[in-house]
């Protein structure tokens, strides 16, 4: 099997670039419901329920739009508390080449899923999150040097990127 | 932008027309709803069985959840609160939960909803004479400026910036942010909503529940983690930076040249709230006085050291030194007896 695709509960867009390179045909799309992600803080119950919801419609579209899916609904007494647990067990029937997926947007997530490469075994590409009009590098380098960082300044130099 | 790259209104900021209070007209717009479908359904018995002890209800849930009811969501904004959107941008009510907002940010947040198209649609309104060029600008402000600016800094300073405490903060958070039980009106109308919407809008978490936690000087930690909590549209990325950087002041001001500090005064300008409030704004000092009165000013008076260098705080330190040594005294009493009480207010 060629690759698993993660995608998270805040990435839930047909263009996402973690999709972008893959393959329908081959690749199996990853979707988990965890203990761990909805527990990290005291989330608003309509927050948990959005976010859920939002997924499983997409997995949905997904799967209606060829893509094989493999999504786990949440339950308590699911033994695989983590997205890293989840994936791990997949990789572990499946046997995929890699785990690709987009940037996600908490450090805390992201530097755990920087480190999966080692407990997996397999290469996780981390792909940039095109959801944005600004890269995080081309921030880093408009920030560089500058004594102050203001919003003002970056908003005009967004503007006049073309189109906007 | 015009075709030789430059705005279009020869101006690249509207800001000083989205400053009006609202005032009941024109009328705010019925919410764009979506009733819960059969997955939807599912989902929000799930949540309420196995998350009941989570933060507010789930009662009259009516987000979208599909990229099309998004999309739906983003034109009934266009037709029927953007044109207004500009102008009460900072207005807050008393009984209105979402005035002219878009209401759009949990579906930017989570990919239902693409920023760049998002804001093709808004500034076509604008082309096409449906909007006026104030609300455009300020909607577009938000997405293309704000919102990529709160990412880039939090990717350039995280692991660290979590941990920014630069006024030296120490205390919790009080527990009328998790019930919103307190007799502060505009408070408690704010963390209301929160706990029935999972939203309120930019100015009610900038200049009533974050402003509160500014003046009272709470633990940017604990203060973060509710934001992060309550709000559908909440990620760290934006949240943090939003909250830590922009409400607390806690990084030393990449959010913002100056802390977003107000008295009552600014809340009685925006809002309705203040009439119905046990508090009487018009007071700094006694017993029914409004807390963020004397908070303020103990805020401004404990961090002079903080801000001796802003050049946009000088005018206040003037305004404080101006006053009679007794006056300052019983505000700063007041402002003492208000922080030792706080969960009582």
């Amino acid at each position: 099997m060629a690759n698993l695709i993660l995608i998270l509960g805040d990435q839930l867009s047909p263009q996402l670039s973690a999709l972008a390179k893959a393959d329908k045909h081959q690749d199996q799309v990853v979707m988990a419901e965890v203990y761990d992600e909805a527990s990290y803080t005291n989330h608003h119950k309509k927050k948990l329920a959005f976010i859920f919801s939002a997924m499983r419609h997409f997995a949905r579209e997904l799967e209606q739009d060829g893509w094989r899916v493999h999504y786990q609904t949440y339950h308590p007494d699911n033994p695989d508390k983590s997205l890293e647990a989840v994936v791990a067990r997949l990789t572990n029937e499946l046997k995929p080449d890699a785990l690709m997926t987009t940037e996600c947007g908490e450090w805390r997530l992201h530097s755990q899923i920087c480190q999966w490469h080692e407990s997996l075994g397999i290469p996780v590409e981390i792909h940039p999150d095109t959801r944005f009009v600004c890269h995080k590098e081309e921030f880093a380098t408009w920030a560089k040097g500058r004594k102050q960082l203001r919003m003002e300044f970056f908003y005009r130099e967004m503007r006049k990127k073309p189109g906007y | 932008m015009t075709p030789d790259g430059k705005p279009e209104g020869e101006q690249w900021n509207f800001d000083a027309s989205n400053r009006k209070k609202w005032s009941g007209k024109p009328p705010a717009p019925a919410p764009f709803r979506v009733e819960p479908d059969a997955v939807t359904r599912d989902v929000l018995q799930l949540v309420d069985d196995h998350f009941a002890d989570h933060f507010g209800s789930n009662d009259d849930f009516h987000f979208a959840v599909t990229h099309e009811q998004a999309q739906q969501a983003l034109e009934h904004f266009i037709d029927f609160a953007l044109p207004c959107f500009g102008d009460y941008q900072d207005a807050m009510s008393d009984h209105e939960d979402w005035l002219f907002h878009s209401i759009l940010s949990p579906y930017l947040n989570t990919g239902l909803l693409d920023p760049v198209t998002t804001c093709e649609a808004v500034v076509q309104a604008w082309y096409s004479g449906r909007a006026p060029l104030n609300a455009v600008e300020g909607f577009v402000r938000q997405i293309i400026g704000w919102r990529e600016f709160v990412r880039g800094i939090y990717w350039l300073l995280m692991p660290g910036y979590a941990q920014e405490n630069r006024l030296g903060n120490t205390r919790a958070l009080p527990w009328f942010y998790w019930t919103g039980d307190t007799k502060m009106r505009c408070l408690h109308k704010a963390i209301d909503a929160s706990a029935r919407n999972a939203y309120a809008h930019h100015i009610q978490r900038l200049m009533v529940t974050g402003n509160f936690a500014l003046l009272t000087g709470i633990e940017p930690a604990d203060i973060c983690d509710w934001y992060l909590a309550v709000y559908i549209d909440a990620f760290d990325w934006v949240e943090l930076p939003n909250t830590l950087g922009m409400v607390m002041h806690a990084d030393g001001g990449y959010l913002g040249s100056k802390p977003y500090a107000a008295s009552g005064k600014y809340i009685q300008r925006m809002s309705d709230h203040c009439q119905n409030c046990h508090y009487r704004v018009q007071d700094a000092t006694g017993e029914r006085a409004c807390p963020f009165n004397a908070l303020y000013w103990h805020f401004i008076d404990r961090h002079r050291d903080d801000f001796a260098n802003n050049p946009r705080m000088t005018m206040m330190y003037r305004n404080w030194d101006k006053q009679p040594e007794q006056r300052r005294q019983a505000i700063i009493s007041r402002g003492e007896w208000l922080l030792e009480h706080i969960e009582e207010l």
